[in-house]
Protein backbone atom coordinates (compact mmCIF):
# COMPACT_ATOMS: atom_id res chain seq x y z
CA UNK A 1 0.00 0.00 0.00
CA UNK A 2 1.18 3.36 -0.80
CA UNK A 3 2.62 5.87 2.16
CA UNK A 4 1.70 9.29 2.69
CA UNK A 5 3.19 11.85 4.80
CA UNK A 6 4.42 15.45 5.14
CA UNK A 7 7.76 15.80 4.58
CA UNK A 8 9.27 18.56 6.55
CA UNK A 9 11.95 21.35 5.25
CA UNK A 10 14.30 19.53 8.04
CA UNK A 11 14.23 16.11 5.85
CA UNK A 12 12.13 14.32 8.30
CA UNK A 13 9.13 12.66 7.72
CA UNK A 14 5.33 13.36 9.42
CA UNK A 15 2.05 11.36 9.91
CA UNK A 16 0.30 14.27 11.38
CA UNK A 17 0.18 17.70 11.00
CA UNK A 18 -0.12 19.33 14.57
CA UNK A 19 0.65 22.80 15.87
CA UNK A 20 2.13 22.22 19.50
CA UNK A 21 1.59 25.09 22.49
CA UNK A 22 4.59 23.52 24.22
CA UNK A 23 4.96 25.39 27.79
CA UNK A 24 8.46 25.86 28.78
CA UNK A 25 7.29 24.56 32.51
CA UNK A 26 4.52 23.98 35.21
CA UNK A 27 4.17 27.80 35.28
CA UNK A 28 2.98 28.35 31.67
CA UNK A 29 0.74 24.95 31.44
CA UNK A 30 -2.28 26.78 31.99
CA UNK A 31 -1.75 29.78 29.87
CA UNK A 32 -0.61 27.19 26.99
CA UNK A 33 -3.98 25.06 27.59
CA UNK A 34 -6.57 28.10 27.65
CA UNK A 35 -3.95 29.13 24.40
CA UNK A 36 -4.97 26.46 22.58
CA UNK A 37 -8.48 25.76 23.43
CA UNK A 38 -8.99 29.24 21.31
CA UNK A 39 -7.56 27.60 18.43
CA UNK A 40 -8.86 25.01 16.37
CA UNK A 41 -6.05 22.37 15.13
CA UNK A 42 -3.38 23.04 17.67
CA UNK A 43 -2.43 20.57 20.43
CA UNK A 44 -0.87 21.61 24.29
CA UNK A 45 1.27 19.55 25.44
CA UNK A 46 0.95 19.11 29.38
CA UNK A 47 4.55 19.71 31.15
CA UNK A 48 4.75 18.57 34.47
CA UNK A 49 8.12 19.88 35.32
CA UNK A 50 10.46 22.75 33.52
CA UNK A 51 11.61 23.63 36.92
CA UNK A 52 13.52 22.56 40.63
CA UNK A 53 15.61 20.34 38.59
CA UNK A 54 18.80 18.66 38.78
CA UNK A 55 21.27 18.66 36.36
CA UNK A 56 21.06 15.55 35.07
CA UNK A 57 17.10 15.99 35.11
CA UNK A 58 17.39 19.03 33.23
CA UNK A 59 19.37 17.39 30.31
CA UNK A 60 16.73 14.87 30.50
CA UNK A 61 13.95 17.50 30.52
CA UNK A 62 15.62 19.37 27.78
CA UNK A 63 15.96 16.50 25.29
CA UNK A 64 12.54 15.37 25.95
CA UNK A 65 10.84 18.95 25.70
CA UNK A 66 13.21 19.79 22.36
CA UNK A 67 12.73 16.22 20.61
CA UNK A 68 8.58 16.12 21.17
CA UNK A 69 9.02 19.93 19.18
CA UNK A 70 10.97 18.50 16.82
CA UNK A 71 8.98 15.16 16.28
CA UNK A 72 8.13 15.27 12.58
CA UNK A 73 4.14 14.87 13.64
CA UNK A 74 4.89 18.88 14.81
CA UNK A 75 4.48 21.59 11.90
CA UNK A 76 5.45 23.89 14.29
CA UNK A 77 5.70 24.98 17.55
CA UNK A 78 4.65 28.15 20.42
CA UNK A 79 6.92 28.01 23.33
CA UNK A 80 5.09 29.72 26.13
CA UNK A 81 7.28 30.28 29.27
CA UNK A 82 6.72 32.18 33.11
CA UNK A 83 10.27 33.81 32.57
CA UNK A 84 11.88 32.50 35.88
CA UNK A 85 11.79 28.68 35.12
CA UNK A 86 15.24 26.96 34.94
CA UNK A 87 14.38 25.61 31.26
CA UNK A 88 14.74 28.62 29.99
CA UNK A 89 11.53 29.31 26.96
CA UNK A 90 14.74 30.89 25.22
CA UNK A 91 17.00 28.09 26.03
CA UNK A 92 14.45 25.59 24.90
CA UNK A 93 13.97 27.40 21.56
CA UNK A 94 17.85 27.19 20.88
CA UNK A 95 17.55 23.32 21.27
CA UNK A 96 14.87 22.78 19.14
CA UNK A 97 17.15 24.86 16.79
CA UNK A 98 19.46 22.57 16.53
CA UNK A 99 17.10 19.81 15.82
CA UNK A 100 14.81 21.66 12.87
CA UNK A 101 14.30 24.26 11.34
CA UNK A 102 10.27 24.64 11.39
CA UNK A 103 8.19 27.07 12.29
CA UNK A 104 8.93 28.66 15.98
CA UNK A 105 7.64 31.50 18.06
CA UNK A 106 8.01 32.47 21.79
CA UNK A 107 6.37 34.47 24.07
CA UNK A 108 6.91 34.87 28.19
CA UNK A 109 4.08 35.62 29.98
CA UNK A 110 5.77 37.77 32.28
CA UNK A 111 7.10 39.84 29.96
CA UNK A 112 3.71 39.84 28.05
CA UNK A 113 2.23 41.36 31.38
CA UNK A 114 0.07 38.16 32.04
CA UNK A 115 -2.18 35.58 30.71
CA UNK A 116 -4.35 37.43 28.37
CA UNK A 117 -1.93 39.35 26.78
CA UNK A 118 0.40 36.33 25.93
CA UNK A 119 -2.42 35.03 24.40
CA UNK A 120 -3.24 37.24 22.72
CA UNK A 121 -0.28 37.22 20.80
CA UNK A 122 0.04 33.38 20.74
CA UNK A 123 -3.12 33.12 19.68
CA UNK A 124 -2.23 35.14 16.92
CA UNK A 125 0.47 33.41 15.90
CA UNK A 126 -0.75 30.14 16.13
CA UNK A 127 -3.68 30.33 14.11
CA UNK A 128 -1.28 31.92 11.12
CA UNK A 129 0.71 29.00 11.81
CA UNK A 130 -2.56 26.41 11.61
CA UNK A 131 -2.89 28.50 8.37
CA UNK A 132 0.18 27.69 7.02
CA UNK A 133 0.27 23.87 8.18
CA UNK A 134 -3.31 23.47 6.19
CA UNK A 135 -1.32 24.28 3.80
CA UNK A 136 1.10 20.88 3.40
CA UNK A 137 -0.07 17.93 1.46
CA UNK A 138 0.24 14.66 1.99
CA UNK A 139 3.10 13.44 -0.32
CA UNK A 140 4.42 10.03 -0.98
CA UNK A 141 6.59 8.64 1.40
CA UNK A 142 8.73 5.70 1.99
CA UNK A 143 8.20 2.76 4.72
CA UNK A 144 12.03 3.54 5.47
CA UNK A 145 10.72 7.06 6.78
CA UNK A 146 8.93 5.39 9.65
CA UNK A 147 10.05 5.27 13.55
CA UNK A 148 7.76 2.75 15.35
CA UNK A 149 7.95 2.89 19.16
CA UNK A 150 6.63 -0.41 21.05
CA UNK A 151 5.09 0.00 24.49
CA UNK A 152 2.91 -2.79 26.62
CA UNK A 153 1.43 -1.78 29.93
CA UNK A 154 -1.78 -3.33 32.13
CA UNK A 155 0.15 -6.42 31.14
CA UNK A 156 -1.59 -9.61 32.04
CA UNK A 157 -0.63 -13.56 30.50
CA UNK A 158 -2.21 -12.45 27.22
CA UNK A 159 0.25 -10.54 26.66
CA UNK A 160 3.41 -12.19 26.57
CA UNK A 161 1.75 -15.58 25.33
CA UNK A 162 0.21 -13.50 22.29
CA UNK A 163 -0.03 -9.34 22.04
CA UNK A 164 3.90 -8.98 22.63
CA UNK A 165 5.16 -11.77 20.20
CA UNK A 166 2.65 -10.21 17.51
CA UNK A 167 3.77 -6.60 17.63
CA UNK A 168 7.53 -8.56 17.12
CA UNK A 169 6.36 -10.04 14.41
CA UNK A 170 5.23 -6.02 12.86
CA UNK A 171 8.42 -4.56 14.49
CA UNK A 172 10.61 -7.55 12.57
CA UNK A 173 8.64 -6.73 8.99
CA UNK A 174 9.29 -3.24 9.72
CA UNK A 175 12.77 -3.40 10.23
CA UNK A 176 13.05 -5.74 6.98
CA UNK A 177 11.78 -2.85 4.83
CA UNK A 178 14.28 -0.72 5.88
CA UNK A 179 11.81 1.31 8.67
CA UNK A 180 12.73 1.80 12.46
CA UNK A 181 11.67 -0.11 15.48
CA UNK A 182 12.46 1.25 19.33
CA UNK A 183 12.38 -1.34 22.13
CA UNK A 184 12.21 0.12 25.77
CA UNK A 185 11.36 0.12 29.04
CA UNK A 186 15.00 -0.46 30.66
CA UNK A 187 13.46 -2.13 33.94
CA UNK A 188 11.68 -4.66 31.65
CA UNK A 189 14.79 -6.15 30.70
CA UNK A 190 16.16 -7.21 33.75
CA UNK A 191 16.55 -10.99 33.60
CA UNK A 192 16.47 -11.35 30.01
CA UNK A 193 19.53 -8.32 29.18
CA UNK A 194 21.77 -11.69 28.27
CA UNK A 195 19.42 -12.57 25.61
CA UNK A 196 19.02 -8.97 24.24
CA UNK A 197 22.99 -8.47 24.64
CA UNK A 198 23.50 -11.60 22.02
CA UNK A 199 21.47 -10.05 19.62
CA UNK A 200 23.32 -7.02 19.21
CA UNK A 201 25.29 -6.35 16.45
CA UNK A 202 28.68 -5.48 18.09
CA UNK A 203 30.76 -6.37 20.81
CA UNK A 204 30.36 -2.86 22.29
CA UNK A 205 27.31 -2.16 21.50
CA UNK A 206 26.17 -5.69 23.63
CA UNK A 207 28.13 -3.61 26.54
CA UNK A 208 26.44 -0.56 25.93
CA UNK A 209 23.31 -2.58 26.43
CA UNK A 210 24.40 -4.47 29.57
CA UNK A 211 25.60 -1.48 31.31
CA UNK A 212 22.33 0.66 30.67
CA UNK A 213 20.18 -2.40 32.23
CA UNK A 214 23.07 -2.48 35.36
CA UNK A 215 22.98 1.20 35.52
CA UNK A 216 19.13 0.86 35.83
CA UNK A 217 19.57 -1.56 38.25
CA UNK A 218 21.87 0.30 41.03
CA UNK A 219 19.63 3.26 40.62
CA UNK A 220 17.04 0.93 42.29
CA UNK A 221 19.33 -0.77 44.57
CA UNK A 222 20.16 2.69 45.67
CA UNK A 223 16.92 3.60 46.97
CA UNK A 224 16.42 0.65 48.68
CA UNK A 225 14.90 -1.40 46.32
CA UNK A 226 16.04 -4.85 44.25
CA UNK A 227 13.99 -5.52 40.97
CA UNK A 228 15.39 -9.02 41.05
CA UNK A 229 13.78 -10.06 44.26
CA UNK A 230 9.91 -10.09 43.82
CA UNK A 231 10.12 -10.41 40.18
CA UNK A 232 7.99 -12.39 39.10
CA UNK A 233 5.37 -10.84 41.40
CA UNK A 234 3.12 -13.37 43.21
CA UNK A 235 0.44 -12.64 40.46
CA UNK A 236 2.91 -13.03 37.72
CA UNK A 237 3.38 -16.68 38.88
CA UNK A 238 -0.24 -17.22 39.75
CA UNK A 239 -0.97 -16.13 36.16
CA UNK A 240 1.51 -18.88 34.94
CA UNK A 241 5.09 -17.30 34.80
CA UNK A 242 7.62 -19.01 36.38
CA UNK A 243 10.90 -17.44 36.42
CA UNK A 244 12.23 -13.43 35.92
CA UNK A 245 14.01 -14.54 32.13
CA UNK A 246 10.15 -15.77 31.36
CA UNK A 247 8.93 -12.42 32.83
CA UNK A 248 11.00 -10.08 30.61
CA UNK A 249 11.39 -12.37 27.24
CA UNK A 250 7.48 -11.92 27.42
CA UNK A 251 8.38 -7.96 27.31
CA UNK A 252 11.07 -7.71 25.09
CA UNK A 253 9.30 -9.69 22.72
CA UNK A 254 8.05 -6.69 21.17
CA UNK A 255 11.29 -6.13 19.61
CA UNK A 256 10.76 -9.30 17.83
CA UNK A 257 13.90 -11.52 16.50
CA UNK A 258 15.54 -8.83 14.53
CA UNK A 259 19.63 -8.10 15.01
CA UNK A 260 20.05 -4.83 17.59
CA UNK A 261 21.26 -1.85 15.33
CA UNK A 262 21.83 0.71 18.45
CA UNK A 263 21.10 1.67 21.60
CA UNK A 264 19.68 5.20 22.87
CA UNK A 265 19.72 7.18 25.71
CA UNK A 266 16.40 8.14 26.81
CA UNK A 267 15.15 11.11 23.81
CA UNK A 268 17.82 10.34 22.23
CA UNK A 269 16.96 10.77 18.29
CA UNK A 270 18.18 7.19 16.77
CA UNK A 271 21.24 7.15 13.86
CA UNK A 272 20.63 4.16 12.71
CA UNK A 273 17.69 2.34 11.32
CA UNK A 274 16.27 -0.84 12.35
CA UNK A 275 16.21 -2.15 15.67
CA UNK A 276 17.35 0.17 18.10
CA UNK A 277 16.73 -0.50 22.22
CA UNK A 278 16.13 2.80 24.27
CA UNK A 279 16.56 3.42 27.94
CA UNK A 280 13.25 4.51 29.14
CA UNK A 281 11.47 4.03 32.56
CA UNK A 282 8.81 1.25 33.17
CA UNK A 283 6.36 4.32 33.07
CA UNK A 284 4.19 3.72 30.00
CA UNK A 285 3.72 7.39 29.28
CA UNK A 286 7.33 8.46 29.78
CA UNK A 287 8.65 5.67 27.72
CA UNK A 288 6.37 7.29 25.16
CA UNK A 289 7.41 10.29 25.64
CA UNK A 290 11.42 9.32 24.99
CA UNK A 291 10.01 7.82 21.83
CA UNK A 292 8.17 10.59 20.38
CA UNK A 293 11.26 12.88 21.29
CA UNK A 294 13.55 10.77 19.23
CA UNK A 295 10.87 11.42 16.16
CA UNK A 296 9.01 8.28 16.28
CA UNK A 297 5.85 8.93 14.63
CA UNK A 298 3.90 5.94 15.97
CA UNK A 299 3.38 3.74 19.00
CA UNK A 300 1.88 0.41 19.01
CA UNK A 301 0.53 -0.41 23.13
CA UNK A 302 -0.60 -3.81 24.18
CA UNK A 303 -2.25 -4.20 26.79
CA UNK A 304 -4.29 -7.04 28.43
CA UNK A 305 -6.08 -5.04 31.06
CA UNK A 306 -7.21 -2.08 28.44
CA UNK A 307 -4.77 0.87 29.16
CA UNK A 308 -6.04 3.79 27.75
CA UNK A 309 -2.81 5.97 27.37
CA UNK A 310 -2.93 8.72 24.51
CA UNK A 311 -0.03 10.71 23.06
CA UNK A 312 -1.03 13.57 21.48
CA UNK A 313 1.23 14.62 18.64
CA UNK A 314 1.80 10.66 17.96
CA UNK A 315 -0.88 8.27 17.19
CA UNK A 316 -0.88 5.29 19.87
CA UNK A 317 -2.05 1.98 18.28
CA UNK A 318 -3.51 0.01 21.07
CA UNK A 319 -3.23 -3.61 20.96
CA UNK A 320 -4.79 -6.31 23.03
CA UNK A 321 -5.10 -10.62 23.21
CA UNK A 322 -7.53 -10.18 25.83
CA UNK A 323 -10.69 -10.94 24.40
CA UNK A 324 -12.89 -9.67 27.48
CA UNK A 325 -10.89 -6.43 27.54
CA UNK A 326 -11.37 -6.43 23.52
CA UNK A 327 -15.11 -6.30 24.43
CA UNK A 328 -15.22 -4.18 28.05
CA UNK A 329 -12.34 -1.57 26.53
CA UNK A 330 -13.58 -1.23 22.77
CA UNK A 331 -13.85 2.80 23.36
CA UNK A 332 -9.76 2.01 23.43
CA UNK A 333 -8.57 -0.54 22.06
CA UNK A 334 -7.74 -0.37 18.34
CA UNK A 335 -6.61 -3.98 17.37
CA UNK A 336 -8.22 -7.68 19.13
CA UNK A 337 -5.66 -10.58 18.54
CA UNK A 338 -7.67 -12.31 21.12
CA UNK A 339 -8.86 -15.36 18.00
CA UNK A 340 -5.13 -16.12 18.11
CA UNK A 341 -5.22 -17.38 21.75
CA UNK A 342 -9.00 -18.72 20.58
CA UNK A 343 -7.19 -20.55 18.16
CA UNK A 344 -9.06 -19.11 14.93
CA UNK A 345 -6.36 -17.20 13.51
CA UNK A 346 -2.23 -17.42 13.51
CA UNK A 347 0.13 -15.18 15.16
CA UNK A 348 1.38 -14.15 11.55
CA UNK A 349 -2.32 -13.01 10.22
CA UNK A 350 -2.84 -11.69 13.32
CA UNK A 351 0.76 -9.23 12.64
CA UNK A 352 -0.43 -8.59 8.82
CA UNK A 353 -3.90 -7.41 10.23
CA UNK A 354 -1.68 -5.04 12.38
CA UNK A 355 0.86 -4.13 10.17
CA UNK A 356 -1.66 -2.91 7.74
CA UNK A 357 -3.66 -1.17 10.56
CA UNK A 358 -0.16 0.57 11.29
CA UNK A 359 -0.10 1.44 6.96
CA UNK A 360 -3.48 2.99 7.86
CA UNK A 361 -2.94 5.16 10.82
CA UNK A 362 0.18 6.01 9.17
CA UNK A 363 -1.68 7.25 6.36
CA UNK A 364 -3.62 9.22 8.60
CA UNK A 365 -6.95 7.46 10.26
CA UNK A 366 -6.79 8.08 13.45
CA UNK A 367 -6.80 6.10 16.31
CA UNK A 368 -9.40 5.95 19.18
CA UNK A 369 -7.14 7.33 21.45
CA UNK A 370 -6.81 10.19 19.07
CA UNK A 371 -10.53 10.17 18.61
CA UNK A 372 -11.16 10.74 22.47
CA UNK A 373 -8.59 13.52 22.26
CA UNK A 374 -6.14 11.40 25.03
CA UNK A 375 -3.06 13.77 25.78
CA UNK A 376 -1.14 11.96 28.27
CA UNK A 377 2.53 13.49 28.67
CA UNK A 378 5.26 12.48 31.34
CA UNK A 379 8.91 12.70 31.60
CA UNK A 380 11.46 10.72 32.83
CA UNK A 381 12.96 11.62 36.17
CA UNK A 382 16.39 10.89 38.02
CA UNK A 383 16.01 13.03 41.21
CA UNK A 384 13.37 13.94 43.28
CA UNK A 385 12.30 18.28 42.52
CA UNK A 386 15.06 20.69 44.10
CA UNK B 1 -12.16 -33.63 26.32
CA UNK B 2 -9.99 -31.57 23.88
CA UNK B 3 -8.27 -28.54 25.28
CA UNK B 4 -5.74 -25.96 23.32
CA UNK B 5 -2.36 -24.54 23.71
CA UNK B 6 -0.30 -22.32 22.18
CA UNK B 7 3.16 -23.27 21.20
CA UNK B 8 5.29 -19.96 20.78
CA UNK B 9 8.41 -20.58 19.27
CA UNK B 10 9.42 -23.76 16.92
CA UNK B 11 11.99 -24.50 19.39
CA UNK B 12 10.47 -24.35 22.33
CA UNK B 13 9.89 -27.52 24.87
CA UNK B 14 6.63 -26.45 26.34
CA UNK B 15 3.66 -24.61 25.13
CA UNK B 16 1.09 -22.41 27.01
CA UNK B 17 -2.30 -23.72 28.18
CA UNK B 18 -4.91 -21.26 26.58
CA UNK B 19 -7.63 -23.33 28.64
CA UNK B 20 -8.01 -24.73 32.47
CA UNK B 21 -6.87 -28.37 31.66
CA UNK B 22 -7.17 -31.82 33.42
CA UNK B 23 -6.00 -34.90 33.70
CA UNK B 24 -5.78 -36.87 30.63
CA UNK B 25 -7.37 -34.20 28.38
CA UNK B 26 -6.25 -34.03 25.01
CA UNK B 27 -4.34 -30.71 24.32
CA UNK B 28 -4.30 -29.37 21.14
CA UNK B 29 -1.73 -26.99 19.97
CA UNK B 30 -1.77 -24.15 17.94
CA UNK B 31 0.69 -25.48 15.06
CA UNK B 32 -1.80 -28.06 14.22
CA UNK B 33 0.52 -31.27 14.56
CA UNK B 34 1.20 -31.33 18.18
CA UNK B 35 -1.43 -33.13 20.45
CA UNK B 36 -0.53 -33.57 23.97
CA UNK B 37 -2.23 -35.85 26.51
CA UNK B 38 -2.20 -33.60 29.79
CA UNK B 39 -0.50 -36.15 32.71
CA UNK B 40 -2.45 -33.18 35.62
CA UNK B 41 -4.74 -30.59 35.84
CA UNK B 42 -2.80 -27.29 34.25
CA UNK B 43 -3.86 -23.90 34.86
CA UNK B 44 -4.61 -21.26 32.20
CA UNK B 45 -1.94 -19.86 30.87
CA UNK B 46 0.39 -22.12 32.58
CA UNK B 47 3.11 -23.99 30.92
CA UNK B 48 2.81 -27.82 29.84
CA UNK B 49 5.57 -29.57 29.16
CA UNK B 50 5.45 -30.85 24.73
CA UNK B 51 8.97 -32.80 25.03
CA UNK B 52 10.49 -35.05 27.46
CA UNK B 53 12.81 -33.09 29.17
CA UNK B 54 15.45 -34.33 31.38
CA UNK B 55 16.90 -32.75 35.38
CA UNK B 56 19.28 -30.34 34.72
CA UNK B 57 17.92 -29.62 30.81
CA UNK B 58 16.98 -25.93 29.43
CA UNK B 59 13.19 -24.98 29.45
CA UNK B 60 12.95 -23.12 26.39
CA UNK B 61 9.84 -20.64 25.82
CA UNK B 62 9.49 -17.52 23.15
CA UNK B 63 12.59 -19.88 21.87
CA UNK B 64 14.90 -19.06 24.37
CA UNK B 65 16.01 -20.64 27.81
CA UNK B 66 13.93 -19.25 30.40
CA UNK B 67 15.25 -21.44 33.28
CA UNK B 68 16.56 -24.99 34.34
CA UNK B 69 14.70 -27.80 35.39
CA UNK B 70 14.97 -29.56 38.89
CA UNK B 71 13.45 -32.90 38.20
CA UNK B 72 12.66 -34.77 34.95
CA UNK B 73 9.40 -33.53 33.23
CA UNK B 74 7.45 -35.81 30.72
CA UNK B 75 5.07 -34.81 28.27
CA UNK B 76 1.88 -33.68 29.27
CA UNK B 77 3.07 -32.50 33.03
CA UNK B 78 2.71 -28.85 34.20
CA UNK B 79 5.85 -26.90 34.57
CA UNK B 80 6.20 -24.23 37.26
CA UNK B 81 7.61 -23.08 40.23
CA UNK B 82 7.71 -27.16 41.17
CA UNK B 83 10.21 -28.43 38.78
CA UNK B 84 11.57 -24.90 36.85
CA UNK B 85 14.48 -22.47 38.30
CA UNK B 86 15.85 -19.49 37.24
CA UNK B 87 18.67 -19.43 35.18
CA UNK B 88 20.81 -17.45 37.29
CA UNK B 89 19.24 -18.93 40.81
CA UNK B 90 20.10 -22.37 39.54
CA UNK B 91 23.41 -21.08 39.11
CA UNK B 92 23.51 -20.66 42.50
CA UNK B 93 22.30 -23.62 44.12
CA UNK B 94 24.81 -25.34 41.87
CA UNK B 95 27.44 -23.47 43.72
Amino acid sequence: MELKGYRRTDGRVGIRNHVLILPASICANETARFTATNIEGSLYLPNQGGCSLSKRDYKITMDTLSGIAANPNVFGVIIIGIGCEVIQAQSLAKEIRKKTNKPMEVFIIRKEGGMNKTMEKAIKAAKSMVLLGNSMKREIISISDIILGTECGGSDPTSGLVANPVVGIVSDILVQHGGTSILSETPEMIGAEHILAGRCKSRELSEQLLHMVKSYENDFLRAGENPRNGNPTPGNIEGGITTLEEKSLGCILKGGESMIDEVLEYSQEPRHKGLVVMDTPGQDVASIAGMAAAGAQIIIFTTGHGTPTGFGIVPVVKVTANSETGHLMKEHIDFDCSNVIQGSRTMDEAANGLYLLMVKMINGQTSKAENLGFNDMSISRYCNFA
Amino acid sequence: MKRSGIKIHYNDNVVTATDDIYADEIVICNDGNLNIIAMESIPIYHKIASKPIKKGERIIKYGEVIGIALNNISVGSWVHIHNLRSMSLYKEVES
